[in-house]
C-alpha cells in the first residue's frame, strides 16, 4: 500500500507545484522581511484574534442561551447490551446466541430484545433516539414515547419509523423476508416498490422480495471446474477476477438455508418483485411471540443467563468480523469458513471484506460484491457493490462491463454517495470502450448535474 | 557549492518540484552574512530558501490561506535565532525542522480549536491556481480532508514522506525524531489514512486501491 501512497503523494505534489509557480505570496513575504529588517528585528505576525474573539463571544452567548433554555442535556442516547457496560459505539455488531434472546437497553427508556441468533447493529444514536439495523432474525422493539422521539429500525430495504410503540420485526436475508407485527402505537413502514404505509396496533405485515431470484450458497461441487466457471461467469460479466469455490469431497448440509436456484447475475439488476401482504388486525399477538409489557431489566436477564448453559462458541469468521479483522479472515481461515462468512455476514461486513480482498489481490473480491448484490438486493450495500464492481471492471480494462455497473449504480442511487463518481466514470468507461454515442449522452447528463464536477473537463472534451 | 550540495541533500526525490530552485549561496557564508547584521542578508536568506520553505508548508498544510503568515513566521523565527545555529553547514536542516515545527504547531492549534476557525470559509481558495484542472483541485481537497483527521505527527510523517518525497532519514531528521519513531509514525499514518479514506471518502479509497498511475495494484 505504501507504494500506492507514494503514487498518490507524488500526484498531490505535482498539483501543488503548479500553484507554487505563482511567486506573489513569496514576493509579499520578502517585501515584509526587507521592511522588517530596515525598521527593527522582525517579529512573528500576530494571529488573527479579532475575528476569533468575535466568534468566540458569539458562540459563548449561544452556548449560554442553549444551556439556559434547553431543559435537558443534548447528548445522544446510549445503549447497554446485556452484561456489558454502557456504550455509544456505532455499527458494532450485536448477535444473540442460538439458544436465547439478548436485550439491548437504551438510556431513553427504549429497549430491544433480539431473538435467538438474531444480529443487529446500532447504526445511529441521536439526542432523540436511535437507528437499529436488523441484519438477521427477529427483534422485539419497545420505544418509549417522548416529546421528540426519532427511532427507526432498518431491516433489509425496509425502514420502520416509530415515535413510541411496541412491535416485533423480523428480517431473513436468505429469503429476503420481512415481518412486522405492531402491538402498541403506530409505525410507518417504507420499503421497496411500495409507498410508505402506516401500521397500527394489531396490524401485521409480511413481505418477501423476489424469492425466485435469490441466490444460494455455492453448492457442493464434485467436479468443480465446469460448474464453478459457469457460475462465476454469470456473476461477473467479463474480465473481473474469478474465484472458484472450495472443492468439497461430500455435500455440505446447510439446514439453515432453504434451497434456492443457483447464483445468477442480474445485469442489469431487476427491480425486486414483491409479494406484500398487509393482514387485518389480530386481536392479540401469539402468546409465545408476545413481548413483555416492559423491557426486561438487564440485571434480571443477566442473572438468568448465568443459569443457562454456556452458549456454543461463535464461529471464527464471526469473531474476526466483529473485531474488524477482515484480512485475517481472508488469509487465516480455510476456504470453507470464508465461504460461510460470505453467505452469512451482513452487507457492511461484506463490503469491507471485499475491499480487503482487493487490497490483498484476492480474486474473491468480485465474488463477494456479487453476493452482496444477490443477498441484499435493493439496499444501499447492493448499490455500492455495483459501483465497486464497476471500478474493478474499469481497472481490468473491461470498460463496457464497467459502464453497465456504473449505469446500474446511477439508476439505483441517483443521489447516492457514489453518484457523482459513478456518473463521471460512466463517461470515462464509454469513452474508453469507444462507444462515443453513449459517452456523449453520459457526458451531457454529467454536465447537467455536475457542471463543476471532477469529470467536467473530460465530459466537455467528449462533447467537442 | 550549492546549498543542496553542501547539505548532501539533493531534492531529486521530492516529487514534482523543479530540479533547480535553491540559492547558490554557500550556507556558511550566508549564516555569516546574517550574523553580521547586513541589511541585505534577510532578503538573500529568503531568496535562498523562500521557495523551499513555502513548498514544505504547502506539503504539510495543503492550500491554506495562512501559508503566507507562516512563511513569514518561519523566517522571522530563523532570523531571530540565527545566533543559536551551531553548525552553519546545517542551515537547511535547521530551517527544515523549524518549518515542520511551525506547521505542526498550526495543525495542533487548529485541532484544539476545532470548531472555531480563524479563517472564514469564503477565504479558502477554491483552486490552488487558476490553471489547476477541477479534477486536480478536487483530489487535493479530498486528500487533505482525510489528512485533517490524522494526528499531527502522523500527518506530518505522511506529508514529508509521501508528498514531499523525503527519504526516511531525511523525514525523521526534519521531524526532529529518531528514525525508529518516524517509522512508527509513518506506519500509523499509512493505516490511518487508508482507514480514514475508507470511512469518509470511499471514492478516494477506490482511487487509492485501483488507480494504475499510482503504482502496482495490490
Amino acid at each position: 500500500m505504501s507504494e500506492r501512497l507514494e503514487g498518490l503523494g507524488a500526484e498531490v505534489a505535482r498539483i501543488q507545484d503548479d500553484a507554487l509557480a505563482d511567486g506573489r505570496r513569496r514576493a509579499a513575504v520578502r517585501r515584509q522581511l526587507v521592511s522588517d529588517a530596515a525598521d527593527a528585528p522582525p517579529e512573528l505576525r500576530p494571529a488573527r484574534w479579532g475575528p476569533a474573539l468575535a466568534w468566540a463571544g458569539a458562540m459563548v452567548a449561544i452556548a449560554l442561551a442553549f444551556v439556559a433554555l434547553w431543559p435537558r442535556a443534548a447528548v445522544p442516547v446510549a445503549y447497554r447490551v446485556e452484561g456489558e457496560a454502557e456504550s455509544r459505539l456505532i455499527d458494532r455488531s450485536v448477535t444473540a446466541t442460538v439458544d436465547r434472546p439478548m436485550s439491548i437497553a437504551f438510556t431513553d427508556g427504549s429497549a430491544v430484545r433480539l431473538g435467538p441468533s438474531a444480529r443487529a447493529r446500532v447504526s445511529q444514536l441521536t439526542v432523540d433516539g436511535a437507528t437499529l439495523r436488523l441484519e438477521h432474525g427477529e427483534a422485539t422493539v419497545s420505544v418509549r414515547h417522548r416529546t421528540a422521539t426519532r427511532w427507526s429500525v432498518e431491516a433489509g430495504p425496509f425502514v420502520v419509523r416509530v415515535t413510541g410503540t411496541r412491535f416485533r420485526v423480523g428480517w431473513r436475508p436468505e429469503q429476503e423476508s420481512f415481518d412486522l407485527a405492531v402491538f402498541e402505537g403506530e409505525v410507518r413502514v417504507d420499503g421497496p416498490d411500495a409507498p410508505e404505509r402506516v401500521l397500527r396496533s394489531g396490524d401485521e405485515m409480511h413481505r418477501t422480495l423476489a424469492p425466485a431470484t435469490l441466490p444460494k450458497p455455492p453448492p457442493p461441487i464434485e467436479d468443480p471446474a465446469p460448474a464453478a466457471r459457469e457460475r462465476i461467469q454469470t456473476v461477473t460479466p467479463s474480465r473481473a477476477p474469478t474465484y472458484e469455490p472450495p472443492v468439497r469431497a461430500s455435500p455440505r448440509p446447510s439446514p439453515s438455508r432453504p434451497s434456492a436456484p443457483p447464483l445468477e447475475l442480474r445485469l442489469p439488476p431487476k427491480e425486486p418483485s414483491a409479494e406484500a401482504e398487509l393482514k387485518p388486525a389480530q386481536n392479540e399477538p401469539a402468546p409465545e411471540a408476545s413481548p413483555p409489557e416492559e423491557p426486561e431489566p438487564i440485571a434480571e436477564a443477566a442473572s438468568s443467563d448465568a443459569a443457562t448453559e454456556a452458549a456454543p462458541p461463535q464461529p471464527a469468521w464471526q469473531t474476526l468480523l466483529v473485531e474488524g479483522k477482515h484480512r485475517e479472515l481472508l488469509t487465516a481461515l480455510g476456504p470453507d469458513q470464508v465461504e460461510q462468512a460470505i453467505w452469512q455476514a451482513g452487507p457492511n461486513d461484506l463490503i469491507d471484506l471485499g475491499a480487503e480482498a482487493r487490497q490483498l489481490g484476492d480474486p474473491r473480491a468480485g465474488y463477494i460484491y456479487s453476493v452482496v448484490r444477490s443477498r441484499f438486493a435493493a439496499t444501499d450495500a447492493a448499490a455500492d457493490a455495483a459501483f465497486l464492481l464497476g471500478r474493478m471492471q474499469f481497472h481490468s480494462g473491461a470498460y463496457q462491463a464497467s459502464a453497465t455497473w456504473f449505469q446500474t449504480y446511477v439508476r439505483e442511487r441517483p443521489r447516492g454517495r457514489f453518484a457523482r463518481e459513478a456518473a463521471g466514470r460512466l463517461v470515462e468507461a464509454y469513452h474508453q470502450a469507444g462507444d462515443q454515442d453513449r459517452a456523449r449522452d453520459a457526458a451531457r447528463q454529467y454536465l447537467s448535474r455536475y457542471p463543476n464536477g471532477p469529470h467536467a473537463t473530460l465530459a466537455a472534451t467528449v462533447l467537442e | 557549492m550549492s546549498v543542496s550540495d553542501a547539505m548532501g541533500w539533493l531534492d531529486e526525490k521530492a516529487a514534482g518540484q523543479p530540479a533547480v530552485e535553491e540559492s547558490v549561496f554557500d550556507d556558511a557564508a550566508l549564516v555569516e552574512l546574517l550574523r553580521s547584521g547586513d541589511p541585505n542578508a534577510p532578503a538573500r536568506f529568503f531568496d535562498a530558501y523562500g521557495r523551499y520553505v513555502e513548498r514544505l508548508l504547502v506539503r504539510v498544510l495543503g492550500q491554506d490561506p495562512d501559508i503566507e503568515d507562516l512563511l513569514h513566521d518561519v523566517f522571522a523565527e530563523a532570523l531571530g535565532n540565527i545566533d543559536k545555529l551551531r553548525d552553519p553547514a546545517r542551515l537547511k536542516g535547521w530551517l527544515t525542522r523549524m518549518t515542520v515545527f511551525i506547521a505542526r504547531g498550526m495543525i495542533r492549534r487548529r485541532r484544539r480549536q476545532g470548531w472555531l476557525s480563524f479563517v472564514p470559509d469564503e477565504n479558502l481558495p477554491d483552486r490552488p491556481s487558476p490553471s489547476t484542472p477541477p479534477e486536480a483541485s478536487d483530489l487535493l481537497k479530498r486528500v487533505f480532508s482525510v489528512l485533517n483527521r490524522l494526528r499531527p505527527n502522523h500527518r506530518v510523517a505522511f506529508s514529508l514522506r509521501y508528498i514531499e518525497g523525503m527519504t526516511l532519514p531525511e523525514a525523521a531528521d526534519a521531524s526532529g525524531v529518531s528514525l525508529a519513531t518516524f517509522k512508527r509514525w509513518l506506519k500509523a499514518s499509512d493505516q490511518a489514512f487508508v482507514n480514514g479514506a475508507r470511512r469518509t471518502d470511499q471514492a478516494l479509497y477506490e482511487e487509492l486501491l485501483e488507480t494504475p498511475r499510482w503504482g502496482r495494484v495490490p
